[in-house]
Protein backbone atom coordinates (compact mmCIF):
# COMPACT_ATOMS: atom_id res chain seq x y z
CA UNK A 1 0.00 0.00 0.00
CA UNK A 2 1.32 3.37 -1.00
CA UNK A 3 1.10 6.14 1.25
CA UNK A 4 1.17 8.59 -1.21
CA UNK A 5 -2.08 7.09 -2.94
CA UNK A 6 -3.99 7.11 0.83
CA UNK A 7 -3.22 10.79 1.24
CA UNK A 8 -4.30 11.37 -2.56
CA UNK A 9 -7.67 9.44 -2.01
CA UNK A 10 -8.50 11.14 1.55
CA UNK A 11 -7.60 14.68 -0.25
CA UNK A 12 -9.66 14.07 -3.04
CA UNK A 13 -12.88 12.69 -1.13
CA UNK A 14 -13.08 15.17 1.77
CA UNK A 15 -12.43 18.10 -0.72
CA UNK A 16 -15.93 16.61 -2.65
CA UNK A 17 -17.43 16.59 0.96
CA UNK A 18 -16.36 19.51 2.21
CA UNK A 19 -17.70 21.57 -0.88
CA UNK A 20 -20.69 19.67 -0.75
CA UNK A 21 -21.28 21.02 3.54
CA UNK A 22 -19.93 24.33 2.13
CA UNK A 23 -22.58 24.55 -0.60
CA UNK A 24 -25.23 23.10 1.28
CA UNK A 25 -27.62 24.84 4.11
CA UNK A 26 -27.15 22.91 6.73
CA UNK A 27 -23.43 24.32 8.68
CA UNK A 28 -24.99 28.11 8.08
CA UNK A 29 -28.32 27.01 9.89
CA UNK A 30 -26.05 25.45 12.16
CA UNK A 31 -24.12 28.70 12.44
CA UNK A 32 -27.15 30.75 13.49
CA UNK A 33 -28.35 28.32 15.83
CA UNK A 34 -25.17 27.71 17.64
CA UNK A 35 -24.73 31.65 17.75
CA UNK A 36 -28.07 32.30 18.93
CA UNK A 37 -28.07 29.29 21.54
CA UNK A 38 -24.69 30.58 22.70
CA UNK A 39 -25.31 34.29 23.09
CA UNK A 40 -28.96 34.90 23.76
CA UNK A 41 -28.78 32.69 27.29
CA UNK A 42 -25.47 34.19 27.88
CA UNK A 43 -26.96 38.05 27.40
CA UNK A 44 -29.92 37.71 28.64
CA UNK A 45 -28.26 36.14 32.27
CA UNK A 46 -25.62 38.83 32.04
CA UNK A 47 -28.04 41.45 31.45
CA UNK A 48 -30.18 40.38 34.85
CA UNK A 49 -27.08 39.71 36.60
CA UNK A 50 -25.91 43.88 35.84
CA UNK A 51 -29.70 44.79 36.14
CA UNK A 52 -29.94 42.93 39.72
CA UNK A 53 -26.46 43.74 41.16
CA UNK A 54 -25.41 47.29 39.43
CA UNK A 55 -22.27 45.52 38.63
CA UNK A 56 -20.91 42.12 37.20
CA UNK A 57 -17.70 40.74 37.58
CA UNK A 58 -16.25 38.30 34.50
CA UNK A 59 -13.04 36.31 33.98
CA UNK A 60 -13.06 35.70 30.39
CA UNK A 61 -16.40 36.83 29.47
CA UNK A 62 -16.01 35.66 25.91
CA UNK A 63 -15.00 32.03 26.72
CA UNK A 64 -18.20 30.79 27.87
CA UNK A 65 -20.36 31.22 25.24
CA UNK A 66 -17.27 29.94 22.71
CA UNK A 67 -17.67 26.99 24.62
CA UNK A 68 -21.00 26.19 24.39
CA UNK A 69 -21.07 27.18 20.79
CA UNK A 70 -18.03 25.05 20.20
CA UNK A 71 -19.63 22.16 22.27
CA UNK A 72 -22.75 22.70 20.12
CA UNK A 73 -21.08 22.86 16.60
CA UNK A 74 -18.91 19.82 17.79
CA UNK A 75 -22.44 17.90 18.66
CA UNK A 76 -24.03 18.72 15.09
CA UNK A 77 -20.66 17.62 13.26
CA UNK A 78 -20.86 14.66 15.18
CA UNK A 79 -23.97 13.71 14.19
CA UNK A 80 -22.85 14.37 10.63
CA UNK A 81 -20.10 11.57 11.30
CA UNK A 82 -22.15 9.62 12.73
CA UNK A 83 -24.07 9.59 9.45
CA UNK A 84 -21.05 9.77 7.23
CA UNK A 85 -20.81 5.96 6.39
CA UNK A 86 -24.22 4.40 6.76
CA UNK A 87 -25.64 7.18 4.22
CA UNK A 88 -22.81 6.57 2.02
CA UNK A 89 -23.92 2.94 2.43
CA UNK A 90 -27.75 3.89 2.19
CA UNK A 91 -27.35 5.51 -0.86
CA UNK A 92 -24.95 3.19 -2.40
CA UNK A 93 -22.35 5.60 -3.35
CA UNK A 94 -19.83 4.01 -1.14
CA UNK A 95 -19.99 0.89 -3.36
CA UNK A 96 -18.85 3.02 -6.43
CA UNK A 97 -16.11 4.61 -4.50
CA UNK A 98 -14.52 1.42 -3.42
CA UNK A 99 -14.90 0.39 -7.29
CA UNK A 100 -11.93 2.98 -7.57
CA UNK A 101 -8.55 4.07 -6.15
CA UNK A 102 -10.09 3.95 -2.24
CA UNK A 103 -9.36 1.42 0.59
CA UNK A 104 -10.99 1.71 4.51
CA UNK A 105 -8.15 3.61 5.83
CA UNK A 106 -8.21 6.09 3.04
CA UNK A 107 -12.15 6.67 3.03
CA UNK A 108 -12.24 6.64 6.76
CA UNK A 109 -9.42 8.99 6.98
CA UNK A 110 -11.52 11.08 4.50
CA UNK A 111 -14.33 11.64 6.70
CA UNK A 112 -12.38 12.52 9.40
CA UNK A 113 -10.79 14.98 7.67
CA UNK A 114 -13.41 16.49 6.08
CA UNK A 115 -15.17 16.75 9.73
CA UNK A 116 -12.03 18.71 10.84
CA UNK A 117 -11.98 21.07 7.87
CA UNK A 118 -15.93 21.54 8.25
CA UNK A 119 -15.03 22.56 12.35
CA UNK A 120 -12.28 25.00 10.64
CA UNK A 121 -15.10 26.85 9.14
CA UNK A 122 -17.32 26.98 11.85
CA UNK A 123 -14.48 27.85 14.01
CA UNK A 124 -13.69 30.87 11.75
CA UNK A 125 -17.14 32.14 11.37
CA UNK A 126 -17.52 31.93 15.19
CA UNK A 127 -13.63 34.02 15.69
CA UNK A 128 -15.67 36.66 13.66
CA UNK A 129 -18.70 36.52 15.67
CA UNK A 130 -17.09 36.75 18.57
CA UNK A 131 -14.93 39.58 17.50
CA UNK A 132 -17.74 41.53 16.44
CA UNK A 133 -19.15 40.71 19.92
CA UNK A 134 -16.37 42.16 21.73
CA UNK A 135 -16.28 44.94 19.89
CA UNK A 136 -19.88 45.64 20.25
CA UNK A 137 -19.73 45.30 24.22
CA UNK A 138 -16.59 45.61 24.73
CA UNK A 139 -15.77 42.13 26.52
CA UNK A 140 -11.45 41.88 25.56
CA UNK A 141 -10.41 38.73 24.53
CA UNK A 142 -7.31 36.91 26.63
CA UNK A 143 -4.75 35.15 25.49
CA UNK A 144 -6.71 31.70 26.93
CA UNK A 145 -9.20 32.37 23.59
CA UNK A 146 -6.23 31.17 21.70
CA UNK A 147 -5.57 28.27 23.81
CA UNK A 148 -9.25 27.63 23.70
CA UNK A 149 -9.17 27.37 19.87
CA UNK A 150 -6.55 24.57 19.35
CA UNK A 151 -8.64 22.51 22.38
CA UNK A 152 -11.67 22.61 20.11
CA UNK A 153 -9.91 21.40 17.30
CA UNK A 154 -9.10 18.09 19.63
CA UNK A 155 -12.70 18.41 20.42
CA UNK A 156 -13.67 18.02 17.06
CA UNK A 157 -11.04 14.88 17.06
CA UNK A 158 -12.92 13.10 19.53
CA UNK A 159 -16.35 13.97 18.42
CA UNK A 160 -15.53 13.04 14.91
CA UNK A 161 -14.15 10.02 15.40
CA UNK A 162 -16.85 8.52 18.06
CA UNK A 163 -19.20 10.03 15.07
CA UNK A 164 -17.34 7.85 12.53
CA UNK A 165 -16.66 4.55 14.44
CA UNK A 166 -21.05 4.69 15.60
CA UNK A 167 -21.32 5.04 11.59
CA UNK A 168 -18.76 2.00 10.97
CA UNK A 169 -21.11 -0.12 13.71
CA UNK A 170 -24.36 0.71 12.20
CA UNK A 171 -25.81 0.01 8.61
CA UNK A 172 -29.02 2.32 8.41
CA UNK A 173 -28.74 6.01 8.17
CA UNK A 174 -31.75 5.86 11.28
CA UNK A 175 -29.96 3.59 13.52
CA UNK A 176 -26.89 6.00 13.32
CA UNK A 177 -29.19 8.80 14.73
CA UNK A 178 -30.61 6.79 17.15
CA UNK A 179 -27.16 5.25 18.29
CA UNK A 180 -25.71 9.23 18.53
CA UNK A 181 -28.63 10.92 19.98
CA UNK A 182 -29.23 7.84 22.49
CA UNK A 183 -25.15 7.77 23.67
CA UNK A 184 -25.42 12.12 23.80
CA UNK A 185 -28.50 11.85 26.00
CA UNK A 186 -27.47 9.28 28.24
CA UNK A 187 -24.09 11.27 29.06
CA UNK A 188 -25.86 14.76 29.09
CA UNK A 189 -28.51 13.05 31.70
CA UNK A 190 -25.70 11.61 33.65
CA UNK A 191 -23.98 14.37 34.06
CA UNK A 192 -26.99 16.42 34.96
CA UNK A 193 -27.83 13.71 37.47
CA UNK A 194 -24.80 13.59 38.75
CA UNK A 195 -24.04 17.42 39.30
CA UNK A 196 -27.60 17.49 40.74
CA UNK A 197 -27.17 14.47 43.60
CA UNK A 198 -23.44 15.79 44.34
CA UNK A 199 -25.10 19.34 45.07
CA UNK A 200 -27.80 17.22 47.45
CA UNK A 201 -27.26 18.80 50.84
CA UNK A 202 -29.46 15.90 52.98
CA UNK A 203 -26.79 13.30 53.05
CA UNK A 204 -28.07 9.61 53.41
CA UNK A 205 -26.44 6.32 53.72
CA UNK A 206 -28.06 5.75 50.54
CA UNK A 207 -27.86 9.07 49.13
CA UNK A 208 -23.95 8.07 50.06
CA UNK A 209 -24.23 4.39 47.95
CA UNK A 210 -25.47 6.11 45.08
CA UNK A 211 -23.04 8.86 45.02
CA UNK A 212 -19.99 6.60 45.20
CA UNK A 213 -21.67 4.35 42.33
CA UNK A 214 -22.10 7.77 39.89
CA UNK A 215 -18.38 9.01 40.92
CA UNK A 216 -17.33 5.23 40.21
CA UNK A 217 -19.24 5.70 36.50
CA UNK A 218 -18.31 9.45 36.12
CA UNK A 219 -14.63 7.83 35.97
CA UNK A 220 -15.40 5.54 33.31
CA UNK A 221 -18.03 7.57 31.58
CA UNK A 222 -15.43 10.57 31.30
CA UNK A 223 -13.07 8.14 29.53
CA UNK A 224 -15.85 7.25 26.75
CA UNK A 225 -17.76 10.61 26.04
CA UNK A 226 -16.16 12.90 24.06
CA UNK A 227 -17.29 16.07 25.26
CA UNK A 228 -14.94 15.33 28.74
CA UNK A 229 -11.66 16.05 26.83
CA UNK A 230 -12.62 19.18 26.18
CA UNK A 231 -14.30 19.65 29.73
CA UNK A 232 -10.78 18.71 30.72
CA UNK A 233 -8.71 20.52 29.05
CA UNK A 234 -11.30 23.87 29.13
CA UNK A 235 -10.21 23.57 32.82
CA UNK A 236 -6.80 23.36 32.08
CA UNK A 237 -6.80 26.50 30.43
CA UNK A 238 -9.09 28.52 33.10
CA UNK A 239 -6.40 26.65 35.70
CA UNK A 240 -3.42 27.66 34.00
CA UNK A 241 -2.10 24.01 34.60
CA UNK A 242 0.34 23.58 31.26
CA UNK A 243 0.64 19.99 32.42
CA UNK A 244 -2.99 19.53 32.22
CA UNK A 245 -3.44 21.63 29.12
CA UNK A 246 -0.83 18.55 27.48
CA UNK A 247 -2.41 15.70 29.32
CA UNK A 248 -5.65 16.23 27.40
CA UNK A 249 -4.45 17.10 24.30
CA UNK A 250 -2.20 13.64 24.03
CA UNK A 251 -5.38 11.74 25.42
CA UNK A 252 -7.45 13.63 22.75
CA UNK A 253 -5.05 12.42 20.52
CA UNK A 254 -4.92 8.46 21.68
CA UNK A 255 -8.69 8.64 21.72
CA UNK A 256 -8.99 9.94 18.13
CA UNK A 257 -6.59 7.19 17.28
CA UNK A 258 -8.23 4.09 18.47
CA UNK A 259 -11.65 5.39 17.70
CA UNK A 260 -10.73 5.88 13.76
CA UNK A 261 -8.79 2.14 14.21
CA UNK A 262 -11.83 0.97 15.88
CA UNK A 263 -13.63 2.32 12.47
CA UNK A 264 -11.86 0.82 10.23
CA UNK A 265 -12.26 -2.60 12.34
CA UNK A 266 -15.82 -2.54 12.29
CA UNK A 267 -16.24 -1.23 8.45
CA UNK A 268 -14.26 -3.87 7.35
CA UNK A 269 -16.86 -5.86 9.26
CA UNK A 270 -19.65 -4.62 7.93
CA UNK A 271 -18.50 -3.70 4.90
CA UNK A 272 -19.54 -1.47 1.68
CA UNK A 273 -22.42 -3.13 0.20
CA UNK A 274 -25.95 -2.17 0.64
CA UNK B 1 -6.09 -10.52 -17.19
CA UNK B 2 -8.51 -11.78 -14.77
CA UNK B 3 -8.33 -15.10 -12.95
CA UNK B 4 -9.78 -16.88 -10.50
CA UNK B 5 -8.79 -20.16 -9.04
CA UNK B 6 -11.30 -22.08 -6.77
CA UNK B 7 -12.73 -19.30 -5.43
CA UNK B 8 -15.53 -19.79 -3.03
CA UNK B 9 -18.06 -17.37 -0.65
CA UNK B 10 -19.81 -18.58 2.13
CA UNK B 11 -22.67 -16.98 3.99
CA UNK B 12 -22.93 -19.22 6.57
CA UNK B 13 -24.07 -22.54 5.73
CA UNK B 14 -24.99 -20.68 2.14
CA UNK B 15 -22.84 -21.18 -0.70
CA UNK B 16 -23.04 -17.76 -2.96
CA UNK B 17 -19.99 -19.26 -5.50
CA UNK B 18 -18.51 -22.42 -4.70
CA UNK B 19 -14.57 -24.04 -6.51
CA UNK B 20 -14.91 -21.09 -9.39
CA UNK B 21 -12.13 -21.32 -11.64
CA UNK B 22 -11.69 -18.88 -14.85
CA UNK B 23 -9.57 -17.10 -16.66
CA UNK B 24 -10.16 -14.20 -19.14
CA UNK B 25 -6.98 -13.54 -21.35
CA UNK B 26 -6.20 -9.87 -22.78
CA UNK B 27 -8.39 -8.57 -25.26
CA UNK B 28 -11.11 -11.30 -24.74
CA UNK B 29 -15.04 -10.17 -23.95
CA UNK B 30 -15.97 -12.36 -21.63
CA UNK B 31 -19.89 -13.13 -20.39
CA UNK B 32 -20.96 -13.93 -17.57
CA UNK B 33 -24.59 -15.41 -17.28
CA UNK B 34 -26.47 -16.63 -14.71
CA UNK B 35 -29.71 -16.83 -13.40
CA UNK B 36 -31.12 -14.48 -10.65
CA UNK B 37 -29.37 -15.23 -7.28
CA UNK B 38 -26.38 -17.64 -9.15
CA UNK B 39 -23.27 -15.71 -7.51
CA UNK B 40 -22.52 -13.14 -10.40
CA UNK B 41 -22.87 -10.32 -8.60
CA UNK B 42 -20.67 -11.66 -5.26
CA UNK B 43 -18.35 -12.82 -7.80
CA UNK B 44 -17.96 -9.34 -9.20
CA UNK B 45 -17.58 -7.83 -6.03
CA UNK B 46 -14.66 -10.58 -4.94
CA UNK B 47 -12.89 -9.79 -8.36
CA UNK B 48 -12.52 -6.31 -7.31
CA UNK B 49 -11.73 -6.89 -3.72
CA UNK B 50 -15.11 -5.61 -2.09
CA UNK B 51 -16.19 -8.75 -1.05
CA UNK B 52 -13.48 -11.01 0.82
CA UNK B 53 -13.69 -14.64 -0.43
CA UNK B 54 -14.17 -17.57 2.34
CA UNK B 55 -11.31 -19.63 0.15
CA UNK B 56 -9.48 -19.11 -3.14
CA UNK B 57 -8.04 -16.61 -5.12
CA UNK B 58 -8.72 -13.86 -7.48
CA UNK B 59 -5.81 -12.86 -9.63
CA UNK B 60 -6.08 -9.40 -11.73
CA UNK B 61 -3.26 -8.96 -14.43
CA UNK B 62 -1.49 -11.81 -12.85
CA UNK B 63 -1.57 -10.02 -9.37
CA UNK B 64 -3.64 -10.23 -6.06
CA UNK B 65 -5.40 -7.22 -4.99
CA UNK B 66 -3.79 -6.99 -2.52
CA UNK B 67 -0.66 -6.93 -3.10
CA UNK B 68 -1.26 -3.82 -5.62
CA UNK B 69 -4.24 -2.44 -4.57
CA UNK B 70 -4.39 1.78 -5.85
CA UNK B 71 -2.83 0.43 -9.35
CA UNK B 72 -4.68 -2.21 -10.36
CA UNK B 73 -8.17 -0.42 -8.89
CA UNK B 74 -6.69 2.35 -11.55
CA UNK B 75 -6.28 -0.25 -13.90
CA UNK B 76 -10.19 -0.83 -13.98
CA UNK B 77 -13.40 0.31 -14.87
CA UNK B 78 -16.09 -0.72 -13.32
CA UNK B 79 -19.91 -0.91 -14.15
CA UNK B 80 -22.83 -1.50 -11.61
CA UNK B 81 -26.45 -2.50 -12.23
CA UNK B 82 -27.58 0.16 -10.41
CA UNK B 83 -26.25 3.81 -10.60
CA UNK B 84 -25.68 5.35 -7.38
CA UNK B 85 -24.99 9.25 -7.98
CA UNK B 86 -23.90 12.18 -5.96
CA UNK B 87 -27.15 13.76 -6.73
CA UNK B 88 -26.17 17.31 -5.75
CA UNK B 89 -23.61 17.05 -8.07
CA UNK B 90 -23.48 17.76 -12.00
CA UNK B 91 -22.42 15.63 -14.24
CA UNK B 92 -19.37 17.43 -15.21
CA UNK B 93 -18.60 17.68 -11.10
CA UNK B 94 -19.18 13.95 -11.05
CA UNK B 95 -16.97 13.31 -13.57
CA UNK B 96 -14.06 15.59 -12.43
CA UNK B 97 -14.21 14.05 -8.98
CA UNK B 98 -13.81 11.11 -10.16
CA UNK B 99 -10.87 11.79 -12.86
CA UNK B 100 -9.06 13.81 -9.99
CA UNK B 101 -9.08 10.05 -7.65
CA UNK B 102 -8.12 8.27 -10.83
CA UNK B 103 -5.40 11.01 -11.46
CA UNK B 104 -6.62 10.97 -14.64
CA UNK B 105 -4.20 13.65 -17.41
CA UNK B 106 -6.17 16.57 -19.22
CA UNK B 107 -9.01 15.28 -17.41
CA UNK B 108 -11.82 17.85 -18.75
CA UNK B 109 -9.92 17.08 -22.58
CA UNK B 110 -11.20 13.26 -21.08
CA UNK B 111 -14.10 14.20 -19.85
CA UNK B 112 -15.35 16.32 -23.01
CA UNK B 113 -14.60 12.58 -24.75
CA UNK B 114 -16.27 10.71 -22.59
CA UNK B 115 -19.68 12.19 -22.77
CA UNK B 116 -19.27 12.92 -26.17
CA UNK B 117 -19.54 9.17 -26.43
CA UNK B 118 -21.93 8.63 -24.29
CA UNK B 119 -24.23 11.58 -25.75
CA UNK B 120 -24.35 13.46 -22.58
CA UNK B 121 -22.25 15.98 -23.51
CA UNK B 122 -25.21 18.61 -23.83
CA UNK B 123 -26.38 18.09 -20.42
CA UNK B 124 -23.18 17.40 -18.60
CA UNK B 125 -23.94 20.79 -16.37
CA UNK B 126 -27.23 19.59 -15.08
CA UNK B 127 -27.83 18.21 -11.72
CA UNK B 128 -27.72 14.35 -11.30
CA UNK B 129 -30.94 14.10 -9.34
CA UNK B 130 -32.24 15.34 -12.68
CA UNK B 131 -31.23 12.36 -14.76
CA UNK B 132 -33.27 9.17 -15.78
CA UNK B 133 -32.71 6.33 -15.24
CA UNK B 134 -30.75 5.57 -18.90
CA UNK B 135 -28.99 8.73 -18.54
CA UNK B 136 -27.56 7.63 -15.51
CA UNK B 137 -26.30 4.07 -16.96
CA UNK B 138 -24.71 6.13 -19.71
CA UNK B 139 -23.00 8.37 -16.82
CA UNK B 140 -21.85 4.91 -15.20
CA UNK B 141 -20.40 3.83 -18.27
CA UNK B 142 -18.70 7.57 -18.77
CA UNK B 143 -16.98 7.17 -15.45
CA UNK B 144 -15.86 3.58 -15.87
CA UNK B 145 -14.11 4.67 -19.23
CA UNK B 146 -12.72 8.01 -18.01
CA UNK B 147 -9.33 6.57 -16.37
CA UNK B 148 -8.99 4.48 -19.63
CA UNK B 149 -8.66 1.35 -17.99
CA UNK B 150 -7.40 -2.28 -19.38
CA UNK B 151 -10.36 -4.14 -18.31
CA UNK B 152 -14.03 -3.39 -18.08
CA UNK B 153 -16.26 -5.34 -15.45
CA UNK B 154 -19.34 -4.42 -16.68
CA UNK B 155 -23.30 -5.42 -14.33
CA UNK B 156 -25.82 -5.42 -16.33
CA UNK B 157 -24.45 -2.51 -18.58
CA UNK B 158 -27.75 -2.39 -20.60
CA UNK B 159 -30.27 -3.39 -18.49
CA UNK B 160 -32.18 0.29 -18.03
CA UNK B 161 -31.51 1.48 -21.50
CA UNK B 162 -33.69 1.87 -24.58
CA UNK B 163 -32.88 -0.10 -28.07
CA UNK B 164 -31.04 3.18 -29.20
CA UNK B 165 -29.09 2.90 -25.69
CA UNK B 166 -28.43 -0.43 -26.04
CA UNK B 167 -26.99 -0.21 -29.87
CA UNK B 168 -24.95 2.79 -28.59
CA UNK B 169 -23.15 1.29 -25.42
CA UNK B 170 -22.60 -1.67 -27.67
CA UNK B 171 -21.11 0.29 -30.39
CA UNK B 172 -18.68 1.84 -27.82
CA UNK B 173 -18.25 -1.51 -26.42
CA UNK B 174 -16.99 -3.08 -29.28
CA UNK B 175 -14.87 0.24 -30.12
CA UNK B 176 -13.26 -0.43 -26.89
CA UNK B 177 -12.50 -3.81 -27.44
CA UNK B 178 -11.17 -3.17 -30.70
CA UNK B 179 -8.73 -0.76 -28.70
CA UNK B 180 -7.38 -3.92 -26.86
CA UNK B 181 -9.56 -3.50 -23.51
CA UNK B 182 -10.45 -6.95 -21.53
CA UNK B 183 -14.42 -7.26 -20.67
CA UNK B 184 -16.11 -8.95 -18.31
CA UNK B 185 -19.74 -9.07 -19.01
CA UNK B 186 -22.65 -10.17 -16.69
CA UNK B 187 -25.79 -9.77 -18.07
CA UNK B 188 -29.29 -11.08 -18.24
CA UNK B 189 -29.64 -9.57 -21.70
CA UNK B 190 -28.29 -13.04 -23.67
CA UNK B 191 -29.01 -11.45 -26.88
CA UNK B 192 -26.49 -9.17 -26.11
CA UNK B 193 -23.86 -11.21 -24.79
CA UNK B 194 -24.63 -13.32 -28.24
CA UNK B 195 -24.01 -10.64 -30.13
CA UNK B 196 -20.30 -9.53 -28.23
CA UNK B 197 -18.96 -11.77 -26.29
CA UNK B 198 -16.04 -14.25 -27.68
CA UNK B 199 -16.62 -16.72 -24.33
CA UNK B 200 -19.07 -17.17 -22.25
CA UNK B 201 -19.61 -18.66 -18.38
CA UNK B 202 -22.71 -20.12 -17.61
CA UNK B 203 -23.09 -20.00 -13.68
CA UNK B 204 -25.69 -21.70 -11.73
CA UNK B 205 -26.14 -22.01 -8.09
CA UNK B 206 -22.54 -20.74 -7.59
CA UNK B 207 -21.10 -23.08 -9.68
CA UNK B 208 -19.93 -23.18 -12.89
CA UNK B 209 -21.34 -25.32 -15.52
CA UNK B 210 -19.96 -24.25 -18.76
CA UNK B 211 -17.76 -22.08 -20.25
CA UNK B 212 -17.02 -22.31 -23.98
CA UNK B 213 -16.83 -20.46 -26.85
CA UNK B 214 -20.60 -19.50 -28.29
CA UNK B 215 -20.07 -22.20 -31.26
CA UNK B 216 -18.71 -24.82 -29.56
CA UNK B 217 -20.98 -24.37 -26.30
CA UNK B 218 -24.31 -25.08 -28.86
CA UNK B 219 -22.34 -28.11 -30.50
CA UNK B 220 -21.80 -29.68 -27.48
CA UNK B 221 -25.33 -28.89 -26.06
CA UNK B 222 -26.63 -30.77 -29.20
CA UNK B 223 -27.11 -34.40 -30.04
CA UNK B 224 -28.54 -33.83 -33.42
CA UNK B 225 -28.62 -31.21 -35.61
CA UNK B 226 -31.94 -29.68 -37.87
CA UNK B 227 -31.45 -28.62 -41.30
CA UNK B 228 -33.82 -27.00 -43.41
CA UNK B 229 -33.45 -28.29 -47.12
CA UNK B 230 -35.40 -26.41 -49.97
CA UNK B 231 -34.99 -28.61 -53.44
CA UNK B 232 -37.17 -28.25 -56.63
CA UNK B 233 -39.01 -31.17 -56.36
CA UNK B 234 -39.03 -33.37 -53.47
CA UNK B 235 -39.47 -37.03 -54.87
CA UNK B 236 -40.23 -40.37 -52.74
CA UNK B 237 -37.11 -41.61 -53.99
CA UNK B 238 -35.14 -38.67 -52.92
CA UNK B 239 -36.55 -38.76 -49.50
CA UNK B 240 -35.83 -42.80 -48.81
CA UNK B 241 -32.36 -42.04 -50.25
CA UNK B 242 -31.88 -39.23 -47.49
CA UNK B 243 -32.61 -41.47 -45.02
CA UNK B 244 -30.46 -44.71 -46.06
CA UNK B 245 -27.34 -42.70 -45.01
CA UNK B 246 -25.75 -43.12 -41.95
CA UNK B 247 -25.67 -39.85 -40.63
CA UNK B 248 -29.25 -38.50 -40.83
CA UNK B 249 -31.36 -39.40 -37.64
CA UNK B 250 -35.05 -38.37 -39.55
CA UNK B 251 -36.27 -36.69 -42.61
CA UNK B 252 -39.51 -35.10 -43.02
CA UNK B 253 -40.75 -33.81 -46.32
CA UNK B 254 -43.18 -30.94 -46.46
CA UNK B 255 -43.85 -30.65 -50.82
CA UNK B 256 -40.21 -29.53 -51.51
CA UNK B 257 -39.32 -28.70 -48.42
CA UNK B 258 -37.19 -31.34 -46.33
CA UNK B 259 -36.49 -31.29 -42.66
CA UNK B 260 -33.18 -33.19 -41.54
CA UNK B 261 -32.18 -34.46 -38.72
CA UNK B 262 -28.23 -35.78 -38.48
CA UNK B 263 -25.85 -36.61 -35.87
CA UNK B 264 -24.15 -33.48 -34.70
CA UNK B 265 -20.62 -35.02 -34.61
CA UNK B 266 -19.80 -32.62 -38.00
CA UNK B 267 -21.06 -30.98 -40.24
CA UNK B 268 -22.68 -32.98 -42.90
CA UNK B 269 -24.17 -29.96 -45.15
CA UNK B 270 -21.83 -30.56 -47.76
CA UNK B 271 -22.79 -34.32 -48.29
CA UNK B 272 -26.34 -33.69 -48.18
CA UNK B 273 -26.40 -31.10 -51.01
CA UNK B 274 -23.35 -33.29 -53.05
CA UNK B 275 -26.59 -36.49 -52.50
CA UNK B 276 -29.40 -34.50 -53.33
CA UNK B 277 -27.46 -33.12 -56.71
CA UNK B 278 -26.18 -36.62 -57.75
CA UNK B 279 -29.70 -38.10 -57.90
CA UNK B 280 -30.97 -35.13 -59.93
CA UNK B 281 -32.43 -32.76 -57.40
CA UNK B 282 -31.42 -28.88 -57.32
CA UNK B 283 -31.21 -27.28 -53.70
CA UNK B 284 -32.88 -24.04 -53.62
CA UNK B 285 -31.95 -23.45 -49.56
CA UNK B 286 -30.08 -25.12 -47.10
CA UNK B 287 -30.27 -23.67 -43.40
CA UNK B 288 -29.07 -25.32 -40.37
CA UNK B 289 -31.28 -24.31 -37.44
CA UNK B 290 -28.59 -22.19 -35.03
CA UNK B 291 -29.59 -22.66 -31.22
CA UNK B 292 -29.77 -19.48 -29.39
CA UNK B 293 -27.85 -19.03 -26.58
CA UNK B 294 -31.17 -18.13 -24.95
CA UNK B 295 -31.67 -21.82 -25.51
CA UNK B 296 -28.41 -22.92 -24.37
CA UNK B 297 -28.76 -21.29 -20.80
CA UNK B 298 -32.46 -22.45 -20.46
CA UNK B 299 -30.43 -26.44 -21.08
CA UNK B 300 -28.26 -25.88 -19.39
CA UNK B 301 -29.36 -24.67 -16.02
CA UNK B 302 -32.41 -26.16 -16.10
CA UNK B 303 -31.27 -29.39 -16.45
CA UNK B 304 -27.79 -28.47 -14.03
CA UNK B 305 -25.71 -29.71 -16.89
CA UNK B 306 -21.95 -29.04 -16.43
CA UNK B 307 -20.62 -28.61 -19.65
CA UNK B 308 -16.73 -28.38 -17.94
CA UNK B 309 -15.67 -31.42 -19.15
CA UNK B 310 -14.00 -31.34 -22.36
CA UNK B 311 -16.13 -34.59 -23.70
CA UNK B 312 -19.35 -33.23 -23.70
CA UNK B 313 -22.03 -32.87 -21.87
CA UNK B 314 -22.38 -34.31 -18.14
CA UNK B 315 -25.16 -34.39 -15.43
Amino acid sequence: MSIGDRVHAIRVASKREIKSTLYGIGIYMTLFLVFLGSSVPFAATSLRNVLTEGMWVFVNPISTPFYYSVILAAMYLGLCASLSISRDRDLGTLEVLFYGPVDVVSYIGAKFVHLILAFIVVLAFSVVNFLLVSQLTNFGFTADFFWFLVLSLFLMSCMASFGILLSALTRRMMASVIAFLGIVLFLLGFNLAHAFIMGMTAVTPFLVYVRMILDNMKVVIDWISPIAYFGRGFAAVAARDATQFAISIVSSIVYSGLLLWASVWFFKKQGVRR
Amino acid sequence: MIETIQLTKKYGDFTAVSDLSLKVEKGEIYGFLGPNGAGKTTTIMMLLGILEPTSGTVKLFGKSVKDDYFNIKRRIGVLSENQYLYEDMTALEYLRFFGELYRVENVDRRISEVLGLVNLDHRKNELLKGYSKGMRQKLGLARALLHDPDVLILDEPVSSLDPYGIKEVRDILMEENRKGKTMFISSHILSEIERTCHRVGILHKGRLLAEDTMADLKRRLMDEVQLYIEVESASDELVKSLRELPFVVSVEANDNKLSVKTKADRDYRGQLSSMITSRGGVVVDLRRHEMSLEEAFVTITENNLSLLTKEGPAA
